[in-house]
């Protein structure tokens, strides 16, 4: 190489230098820029203890949608695998949402479509955000952090609607719930359980057993059997008709008794399912609670009913 | 592994001139040999994101979509990359500097990481450790797979204690002269990865061996995840560092050039060692429990890392065009059509340059704090580090084989033709597959998931990206031609029985390089000592305050297993 091509290729490498880190400079400045202007959306910790006291402490205990005597909106919600507590939220356009939000167990992501709402949930480690929601419309909420077999169904959605509907529709919900026509335990099962057993109640092969023709057999073995499953969840490998399932079921301990109680005479009365006894009551519920029981546990109890 | 071979009397004649190249021949096979097992569960990757469900027919070898996946990621981003990559980072200084090296301590190392990929692949094929390759706690693996993990990692460190002691003794025979370029290269390499392994060693040794093994009742997630992310991220350049070696050091040599800046290829790898650490927190941008103004500066950080590979672009595109007009190209771009597009190991290489090109521009948008929350974990990302890991490196290391493996066997390349038609497959599915991927993450489509196995209720939840998903689906057919049409030149080349006469095998295409008087800046550059001792401090005003924070407050969690 000559003298001459040597000192060209020096000078462009200067300047090929100093224009990327002007490059680099200005992405910088952008960032910083937008960051300042409308930042709210990035989550930051509001909060930090054991799992445990997280969860029955204050408003985790009873994830929910709250409106605000301002105006606003609070959501708490609970992660599990695989779903969102609460799984829908249904919000008037221009709604300034607060979001706590929380992992009971393992790591799961937050990410609502069409946002940049995207939020890492830990155990212990309480995520908070605020976004407003300017277009009505329906928003998908997923789950992007890998938590397990059913992964792919742990979903949410915000229903962003007019003002007129919302007012309406929210009268309307208090009307029926105060009339006693709100079927809980079909809302409860459509929220948080349909991810793994199926709105046919069928389950998934080889992971989640189905409830139809077997959640019956259950309560007539014993009838606190279901109640346990649902308050301290159940882990290892069952057989349900032959076939082997090794899925995890969570803990519904946030669930309060009376939707504890209905899900479960939902289950026992849909898909052609007819209850071996009476209706649980959520009195039954509270009874059972505060026992200090691992899923493990209830995978013990469930193998005395020799169903296998 | 080498093949049937007529009698031994030939195999030692091959290597008895080189006896590494026994040694280096079996890192890099063996990392092919992953990488085929690996890439050939990507297709179903593909084909699941184009809505279609393949895994029935792996069963009962692999048991679910999460399954194939972890394997997917272990096999091709930890094991073939530390195979190929420790084989070349032994073999390439060694010839350079004309030493002699400990082959027993080669065979260790190759010995290292074999018991760490068996022990790993017994947790996995048991369909116990469906942790994926970042294994975040409380995702709780089998200790199977996190002590042959960590081997494997160690492994990958130990060929900076070799060629830190050549250099020595080479540079006690040369007194005066500073580093030769592919020697330099590399050992800034494995200063930086040795420097960044530092996370991953923590997380592994010290919490989740420990907890997989029933000693310690929880780990706390961030604590983990900021520790895995400490490496992660500069895992990236351990990926990327010897392709670059290639492009800088080998490839203007076979485009008949040179390298044009020496100075300039050192400084960028200065800055590789300085800058592929402290930047970790990029990666955890949605984290609640790292601060805002941590996030900032990593992501600064991150756009300095930038500059090096833009020195890269301009130092290697500028080395093509001189080879290009020294084989008579005219014009602005005349040069372009003069270089040997013919040869599959150059063609193979510029193509992962071009894919690099890509990924560093969507890398952009990834480092972005601002702009990261869009595709934070969306189907965006594998299709962000497919054009970088899967093909920058990959299709290099690839290229590399091409006259490697020739060269180290004395056997010829089976077919060029071939060859050539893989890496073009391979290059054009990959940038279709990231078109696909990209697009979908737009669409919030998360990564990572079974999208093609939904529960009834959710079958049409993705409608709204079928078009990216036929995008994605395409590029699972590209790519599996690209696969058989690769592994048949690769074990087409291995098992012929013909060998050529001892010095007609390929040379390694080194750029010519003149000895250099270690003085003035070149004399700074060559001091690794000082650079490394840089390195440090950055990263501890990076990463030390946070870290203390996090280790002070630990929350411990169980682990769970929802596979």
């Amino acid at each position: 190489m000559t003298d001459r091509q040597h000192d060209a290729i020096a000078t462009w490498e200067r300047r090929w230098l100093a224009a990327s880190g002007m490059m680099s400079l200005l992405f910088i400045i952008f960032i910083a820029y937008s960051l300042a202007i409308e930042g709210a959306h990035i989550a930051q910790s509001s909060g930090r203890t054991s799992p445990e006291k997280l969860l029955q402490a204050g408003s985790f205990s009873n994830p929910a949608v709250r409106e605000l005597s301002n105006g606003k909106f609070q959501v708490t919600g609970v992660a599990q695998t695989f779903s969102f507590s609460p799984s829908e939220i249904r919000l008037p356009v221009g709604a300034e949402v607060q979001f706590f939000l929380t992992s009971k167990d393992i790591l799961h992501g937050y990410q609502i479509q069409h946002t940049n709402v995207n939020v890492e949930l830990m155990p212990g480690e309480v995520s908070y955000l605020s976004y407003t929601f300017d277009k009505a419309g329906e928003y998908r909420i997923t789950c992007n952090e890998y938590c397990g077999l059913s992964h792919q169904n742990m979903l949410g959605k915000i229903v962003v609607m007019p003002q007129a509907d919302y007012a309406k529709e929210r009268d309307e919900r208090l009307a029926a719930v105060a009339a006693g026509t709100v079927n809980i335990g079909e809302e409860t099962y459509k929220a948080n359980c349909v991810a793994c057993h199926q709105e046919n109640g069928e389950g998934l092969a080889g992971a989640f057993p189905p409830l139809k023709d077997h959640a019956p057999l259950l309560q007539q073995s014993q009838r606190d059997y279901l109640i346990h499953v649902l308050l301290y969840g159940l882990q290892g490998p069952i057989k349900v008709n032959g076939a082997n399932y090794n899925g995890i079921m969570p803990a519904w301990s946030q669930l309060s008794d009376e939707q504890v109680a209905e899900v479960l005479n939902y289950v026992l009365n849909a898909w052609g399912n007819s209850p071996a006894g009476e209706a649980y009551r959520p009195e039954e519920v509270a009874a059972l609670r505060a026992k200090n029981l691992k899923p493990i546990d209830i995978q013990n109890m469930r193998q005395v009913l020799e169903l296998e | 592994m080498v093949g049937s071979i007529p009698n031994s009397r030939a195999i030692a004649d091959v290597y008895s001139a080189h006896p590494e190249k026994k040694v280096t021949l079996y890192f890099i096979v063996t990392g092919f040999v992953a990488l085929l097992v690996g890439a050939l569960l990507g297709p179903f990757q593909a084909f699941n994101y184009a809505g279609i469900n393949l895994y029935g027919i792996l069963k009962p070898l692999i048991r679910s979509y999460y399954q194939g996946l972890t394997i997917h990621g272990v096999l091709n981003a930890i094991v073939f990359t530390s195979f190929v990559i420790t084989g070349l980072m032994y073999y390439l200084p060694i010839r350079e500097l004309k030493v002699k090296a400990n082959l027993t301590y080669m065979w260790i190392n190759y010995g290292v990481m074999v018991a760490g990929l068996l022990i790993a692949a017994l947790g996995i094929l048991a369909n116990t450790s469906n942790v994926l390759y970042t294994f975040y706690p409380p995702l709780q693996g089998h200790w199977s797979f996190y002590i042959g993990a960590a081997l494997i990692v160690v492994g990958s460190i130990m060929p900076l204690f070799e060629l830190l002691r050549l250099r020595s003794k080479w540079k006690r025979e040369h007194s005066g002269a500073v580093t030769p370029i592919v020697t330099y290269m590399s050992l800034m390499t494995l200063l930086m990865w040795t420097l960044a392994s530092v996370g991953i060693v923590t997380e592994v040794v010290w919490f989740l061996i420990p907890w997989s093994l029933g000693l310690r009742e929880g780990v706390d997630p961030l604590l983990s995840r900021t520790l895995f992310w400490f490496t992660a991220h500069p895992i990236v350049y351990y990926w990327l560092l010897p392709a670059y070696i290639s492009w800088y050091a080998l490839v203007p040599k076979q485009a008949g050039g040179e390298l044009v800046s020496d100075s300039l290829a050192r400084l960028a790898f200065v800055m590789f060692l300085l800058f592929s650490t402290p930047v970790g927190f990029h990666h955890q941008f949605t984290d609640p429990g790292v601060p805002a103004a941590w996030k900032m500066i990593h992501s600064m950080l991150t756009m300095f890392v930038g500059i090096p590979s833009m020195l890269t672009a301009f130092t290697v595109a500028g080395s093509l065009e001189y080879g290009g007009r020294l084989r008579g190209g005219k014009g602005v771009l005349g040069w372009i059509g003069k270089l040997p597009w013919g040869n599959a190991s150059f063609t193979a290489q510029i193509l992962a340059m071009l894919s690099f090109i890509v990924g560093g521009a969507g890398g952009i948008v990834n480092a972005s704090f601002s702009l990261n929350p869009l595709i934070h974990k969306t189907a965006w990302i594998p299709g962000h580090f497919h054009t970088k890991v899967g093909t920058a490196t990959t299709l290099t290391f690839m290229g590399m084989t091409f006259w490697l493996i020739p060269h180290l066997t004395r056997k010829k390349l089976y077919s060029n033709t071939l060859a050539l038609a893989a890496s073009w497959f391979w290059f054009i599915g990959m940038m279709v597959f990231a078109l696909g991927m990209h697009w979908q993450g737009l669409l919030s489509v998360p990564r990572r998931a079974f999208i093609s196995g939904m529960a009834e209720n959710l079958k049409n939840l993705y409608a709204d990206a079928a078009t990216p998903q036929f995008i994605t689906g395409i590029s699972g057919v590209l790519l599996l031609i690209a696969i058989i049409l690769y592994w048949t030149v690769l074990f087409a080349t291995l098992l012929a029985k013909e060998r050529v006469d001892e010095g007609q095998e390929p040379k390694i295409p080194f750029v010519t390089s003149r000895e250099m008087r270690s003085e003035g800046t070149l004399k700074l550059l060559d001091n690794l000592l000082f650079w490394f001792i840089m390195a440090v401090i950055i990263v501890l005003v990076a990463y030390l305050p946070s870290l203390i924070t996090m280790f002070s407050n630990q929350i411990p969690v169980p682990g769970l297993k929802p596979w």
